[in-house]
């Protein structure tokens, strides 16, 4: 790492602009998370959350979902408890979680200010503040960005232990990093994204800390294991799964990306992504990687955790480069990349702004500004990214989310089964075997649903309102209806699904 | 092929961690465990992923039983760190590269030999064969333990099916579809087998000669193991072919259908009417060529496995550190636990041991015999460093352990299992025919006897060989008779007999008088066995021999209890005979029986002389077995003709019955593991009766109602009550309402309706019009229609 502008032991305090920039920081990272938070409408993964989580803290039992369990524990689980706080489910509610949990995390290089300098730390809090797929996945009701907190924070955890003066941390932080790598196995699928790079850097430490301690089992290590186990099982309890046994059906997820191809991104899609909004980032890391194998090589009291440092995002870069490159690879899976090349890349501007005396005239006035141009960089790059989710047609970005227009299906439902009960109609909704996520959300409220199977839709006894998702069925037979109303609910593969509402007001014969 | 490669890459990698893990532990053997880590690694990787499950700290699919290998790679870790750091793994390997090489190809060439074999006759369609892939689609997509029974839906399976569940943990890994995983499973077991044997033949002979530079001959004895218990057949082919060819007009024996088949049931018990009553005599290399995977098929590699375990823990105690098990210069457990070599021997043992009891009960006496007079012979052997009284309460606290350590250790197994076994009944009228036993045994007991031979040293005495005898022929005759006299009076508890109520006690001694040889015989083979091992137990002697002769001898004492225990009673089950006791306890006898006899030759051949001409009389008894194996293999693939060789153990369904196997595909992928997909009630041996449960593990109301009523035994009555009736309803309905109400009622989520079901129920139009209207169509292509349940 870079060196810190003051000695390790001199105490922080008042520094006003770095708590200035800090608190500012924070604000930008909410600021570019929180509004229009709930504007998009919940895609599959999301809905199938969000629904486990409104149905634990009692807000009405759903229909049996096709998709299974939702995947990441710990997001279910808060946002349970928001539901359940503000005693009503909604899309931003649903998205609160990650959001505000996104933008805290800009808060974590502060735990490492005094190894690594205000201005890498000012620097990396506005880069975690503003990255473009950060805020993209603060955005989404997903595990992706509550596993890249934890792998920050284990970061920052690994980095003062490798410069601390003893052999393993401390009781309180051993809980701590037993608990950040408890958040990464009860993030779901991303949480293994991150958990071999970090498990790596705890390695790295380990033995230096071994013939320092002598090794073997201590307290606080069993404090460690003890955290994590505690927040598995207590979020396996909170979501009534099946045990522990969450982490090991995540990890088999996880592990069939590496050779399922059903949801993998193209290579040439994802490497554009990349290219579009994070090349700054990663020319500026390279620079990062030269500054602390100087920094290491220094005979500096921060040598250490420079060294540490350099090791552990070397391969937490080559591991995040596997993830992008393995057949079945998701867009989650950027993340991975995106972390390691951010620090770097803080380092690498840090260092810049430090060594701005040294170098000449012209060129030591552009170092001083290259922190604020490499954020104001990415904070275009968020912007962009934010509009394209609007605005572009479907690509791996767009790509199996829900269509605005699922909202009008629901409101026009509503309507209809507002009206006097004479008038009233049966309402079905059909699937091809059991209830759409989406659609369960998105009609939650409605107790009148019926879930049936697409192909024997009841014959209604009054005039009805039938719903069905088109997909594919073995059955080319479909019941006979009066006029449809069809609403684009998601992009999936080449297709595109549509929800048709089918006003009945006859029975049908049976086949 | 690269799904077989993956397959034995994985199997290869799992047993490389588990020799690694127990590299310390079986310090003790010649070869440090490494032949018998290949099953071991399996079974060390399924067991902790069941434990997992079972507690719900793993889910059984790919990411639990990744977490296991991750478990077991760290135990790899522990267990090898100082030996690879001081340089002492590598100059092992270096030593014993010939051993490596010689074991890996007897592994790879049995493992890819049997695939070859399994793709010319894949399809598990016949026997109990659908049965066995039913049971591993079901462990496979189980995502409770214990898993349902997919015949009897609501309830656990209650059948030893460990054995499924770790060729099911494989498949999870590499991604392996049950259908394949069958087929790869019992080629990977035949490669066990070979192993396991191979491993435990040079151990044995390894430790006799006690020369480093005999390992070429070691080799050659672990082949020669493997081809005794896993290729030789007994001589059941070979008879009736002379008998054939004396007799004039027979036809040819081998244009039979099915004439291999005949070897499995050389003992014919009569009834009191003289009919036939089937009792099966089946031997591994029939096990394997009839294709079906048992529990006993599945349990033979883990039993040589707990053979092997028995010898460390035997060399262990004759060997142990000198003091270790000395009263009072040690803890009870520190001398407890050095019987094993530590207490993670010890827990190793108690985890293989326990493990016999959830993949095949019916080997648990033997194998916890093994370990227990392993242990016992050990520390008598041991002498000076205790008292005999010492050295047998040290077993009975050993013996203690490993019960009640392996019962705990599977608990939620034997809490699920429910027993068939109704009692225990004296054998008072079916004696083995002399002849009959001669056919089953007739390729091993020369060299078994050879070995007695070789073994009667100048302590042993004939007169007490003699009295021991007496003493078995007494006690078996004073059992007959007690036995007989309770039962006669109705018998009671444990203590039963089927046929006694209607037959006199003088039945019982006319068919004595005419079929005692048996008994006879291998009851003075055992009292021989027993003087030559209490005579090396007792021995001064320093001969270096000795150890590895009184394992041998004592194994030769538990396959001869093995044949002889059935001549004096059975195990009272559904089906009330002797059958499968004879069938087990034979089973157990030839693996054991055949190392035996192997060692036999060996040590006569190295005495030179007479002893030389009887190991090459006992060699040429083996030859006879060896008729059978080719032209049954040959038989039984049809000529290997098929023209798409392929390991799919439900291929046949893709061609047979096209539109059943797409419906099955859509279960599959339609339906959660645990729906209840309601299909007709199903005859024994039939598989199109039953496709759903078997091609998918989803539940039904009733599969296979025979062996249902195997597995529950007099439970079957009240668990499957109703049912039939229930699928009646269901398939006969009544009105929507009453088919909507049985539905609910029995948890049914889907109905199938093919052929089988319009047939067995005769579903007529109005019917089918019901069940449109009680419930929902799902699925339908004309042949097969899936309805699902409303709501």
């Amino acid at each position: 790492m870079v060196g810190p502008s003051r000695s390790l032991k001199e105490p922080i305090e008042g520094d006003f602009i770095a708590v200035a920039c800090m608190v500012s920081a924070v604000l930008l990272a909410l600021a570019l998370r929180i509004p229009g938070l709930g504007a998009e409408p919940l895609a599959y993964r999301e809905a199938l959350g969000a629904l486990a989580a409104r149905e634990i803290a009692g807000e009405g039992v759903g229909p049996s979902l096709a998709g299974g369990l939702a995947d990441s524990a710990l997001l279910t689980t808060l946002q349970q408890l928001t539901f359940f706080l503000f005693g009503a489910s909604s899309d931003l509610l649903a998205r609160m979680v990650t959001a505000l949990v996104g933008s805290g995390l800009v808060l974590v290089p502060w735990l490492l200010r005094s190894r690594i300098g205000t201005p890498t730390t000012v620097a990396l809090s506005f880069l975690l503040a503003t990255d473009p797929w950060l805020v993209y996945f603060s955005r989404q009701a997903e595990g992706s960005v509550l596993a890249a907190a934890a792998a920050i924070v284990c970061f920052a955890l690994g980095a003062r232990w490798a410069s601390g003066p003893l052999a393993a941390p401390d009781a309180p932080r051993s809980v701590v990093t037993g608990l950040a790598i408890g958040v990464l196995l009860v993030s779901g699928r991303s949480g293994w994204d991150f958990l071999p790079p970090v498990l790596a850097g705890f390695a790295l430490l380990h033995p230096a800390s071994a013939s320092r301690a002598g090794g073997g089992l201590s307290w606080r290590r069993i404090g460690g294991a003890a955290a994590a186990l505690a927040l598995v099982a207590a979020t396996s309890g909170l979501t009534q799964w099946r045990g522990p046994s969450q982490v090991s059906a995540s990890l088999g997820d996880w592990l069939r990306q590496w050779s399922a191809g059903l949801e993998s991104v193209p290579l040439g899609e994802l490497g554009l992504l990349f290219g579009r909004y994070q090349l700054v980032a990663l020319g500026v890391g390279v620079l990062g990687i030269l500054a602390m194998a100087r920094a290491a090589r220094a005979s500096s009291p921060s040598a250490r955790v420079s060294a540490w440092s350099r090791d552990q995002l070397v391969i937490w870069v080559l591991w995040g480069t596997a993830l992008v490159l393995r057949p079945g690879r998701s867009l989650a899976g950027l993340l991975a990349l995106q972390i390691p090349l951010l620090i770097l890349a803080a380092h690498g501007v840090g260092w810049l702004f430090e060594a701005h005396r040294r170098l000449p005239r012209g060129v030591g006035g552009l170092a001083r500004v290259a922190p604020v141009l490499l954020v104001a960089v990415s904070l275009y790059g968020s912007l962009r990214l934010q509009r394209s989710v609007w605005s572009d047609p479907p690509t791996a970005l767009r790509g199996g989310r829900t269509l605005e227009d699922v909202r009008r299906m629901a409101s026009d439902v509503s309507v209809l089964l507002g009206l006097p009960r004479e008038s009233r109609p049966i309402f079905q909704a059909a699937a091809p075997l059991q209830a759409d996520p989406v659609l369960a959300w998105y009609l939650r409220d409605l107790e009148e649903v019926q879930w049936v199977a697409l192909p024997s839709l009841t014959p209604p006894t009054s005039a009805g309102l039938l719903v069905a998702t088109i997909e594919a069925s073995n059955l080319g037979a479909e019941p006979p209806s009066l006029g449809s109303e069809q609403y684009p609910l998601r992009y999936r593969q080449s297709e595109l699904e549509v929800v048709r509402l089918r006003r009945v007001s006859v029975g049908y014969s049976d086949p | 092929m690269t799904t077989a490669l993956k397959w034995i890459v994985l199997v290869e990698a799992v047993g490389l961690l588990a020799f690694l893990s127990t590299w310390k532990l079986l310090r003790w053997l010649p070869d440090r465990g490494y032949c018998a880590s290949k099953i071991l690694g399996s079974l060390l990787l399924g067991t902790l992923l069941w434990l997992g499950a079972s507690w719900s700290l793993l889910g059984n699919g790919l990411g639990g039983a990744a977490l296991a290998l991750l478990a077991l790679a760290l135990c790899a870790a522990i267990g090898a760190k100082k030996a690879i750091a001081d340089g002492i793994l590598r100059s092992w390997l270096r030593d014993s590269k010939g051993l490596v090489v010689a074991v890996e190809v007897v592994f790879l060439l049995a493992f890819a030999g049997w695939c070859l074999v399994r793709s010319y006759d894949p399809a598990a369609d016949h026997t109990e064969q659908p049965m066995d892939l039913m049971f591993l689609t079901a462990v496979s997509s189980a995502e409770t333990v214990p898993p349902e029974d997919p015949w009897l839906s609501g309830h656990p399976i209650s059948y030893y099916y460990l054995g499924y569940w770790l060729i099911a943990t494989l498949g999870h890994i590499t991604g392996v579809v049950p259908e394949l995983a069958y087929n790869l499973g019992q080629a990977t077991w035949f490669g066990f087998l070979f192993a396991a044997c191979f491993g435990f033949g040079y151990n044995l002979f390894m430790l006799r000669s006690g020369r480093r530079e005999a390992m070429n001959q070691g080799v050659a004895a672990g082949v020669l193991s493997g081809v005794v218990v896993g290729i030789t057949a007994n001589l059941a082919l070979p008879i009736d072919l002379i008998s054939r060819r004396l007799a004039e007009g027979s036809s040819p024996l081998l244009a039979e259908n099915w004439w291999w088949w005949r070897s499995s049931r050389v003992v014919h018990d009569t009834d009191f009417t003289g009919g036939s009553v089937e009792v099966i005599t089946e031997f591994p290399f029939f096990s394997y060529l009839l294709g079906d995977n048992h529990p006993h098929l599945l349990s033979m590699p883990v039993l040589v496995l707990v053979a092997t375990l028995a010898l460390n823990v035997f060399l262990a105690a004759a060997r142990g550190e000198a003091g270790a098990l000395l009263p009072g210069r040690a803890t009870p457990w520190r001398r407890l636990s050095a019987i094993c070599g530590g207490t993670p021997g010890l827990v190793l043992v108690v985890a293989v041991g326990g493990s016999l009891a959830a993949i095949n009960t019916w080997d648990v006496p033997t194998g916890v015999a093994l370990l227990v007079a392993g242990a016992l012979a050990g520390l008598l052997l041991a002498g000076g460093r205790g008292t005999r009284l010492g050295s047998v309460l040290l077993t009975v606290a050993f013996a203690s352990v490993v019960l009640i350590g392996g019962g705990f250790l599977f608990l939620p197994y034997h809490l699920s299992a429910s027993s068939q076994v109704q009692g225990l009944v004296p054998n008072l009228f079916h004696p083995t025919d002399i002849r009959e036993l001669t056919i089953m045994f007739g390729t091993l007991f020369p060299g078994v006897v050879l070995l007695l031979g070789s073994a009667w040293s100048s302590e042993t005495r004939a007169r007490r060989a003699l009295l021991c005898w007496a003493g078995i022929v007494v006690s078996g005759i004073v059992w007959l008779g007690a036995a007989g006299w309770v039962v006669r009076g109705g018998g009671g508890g444990w203590l039963s007999h089927p046929d006694l109520p209607q037959q006199s006690l003088g039945t019982a001694l006319e068919r004595w008088s005419g079929g005692w040889g048996s008994f006879l015989v291998v009851s003075m083979l055992l009292a021989i066995a027993l003087e030559v091992l209490w005579s090396h137990l007792v021995s001064e002697s320093n001969d270096a021999e000795r150890p590895t002769t009184t394992f041998t001898v004592l194994l030769a004492v538990l396959g001869l209890g093995l044949v002889l225990a059935p001549e004096l009673l059975y195990l009272y089950d559904s089906f009330g005979t002797r059958m499968n006791t004879v069938f087990k306890f034979y089973y157990q006898a030839w693996l054991l029986l055949g190392c035996v006899a192997v060692q036999g030759i060996l040590v006569a051949w190295s005495r030179r002389g007479k002893a030389r001409g009887g190991a090459l009389l006992a060699l040429c008894a083996l030859l006879p077995g060896l008729v059978y194996p080719l032209p049954a293999l040959w038989s039984k693939t049809a000529g290997f003709s098929a023209a798409r060789p392929t390991l799919n153990a439900l291929s046949y369904l893709e061609v047979y019955r096209p539109e059943e196997w797409e419906a099955l595909r859509w279960v599959k992928t339609n339906t959660r593991p645990d729906s209840v997909v309601v299909q007709r009630s199903g005859g024994s041996y039939r598989p199109e009766h039953n496709l759903v449960s078997i091609a998918t593990g989803r539940p039904t109301l009733l599969g296979w109602t025979g062996h249902e009523l195997q597995w529950r035994g007099s439970a079957y009555g009240e668990l499957a009550g109703g049912r039939e009736q229930a699928l009646r309803d269901i398939y006969n309905p009544v009105s929507s309402e009453a088919l909507a109400e049985v539905v609910r009622s029995w948890g049914v989520d889907f109905v199938y309706l093919g052929p089988e079901e319009r047939s067995m129920y005769e579903v007529s139009p109005a019917h089918e019009d019901l069940l449109y209207r009680g419930m929902e169509l799902s699925f339908d292509n004309g042949t097969v229609r899936i309805f699902r349940r409303r709501g």
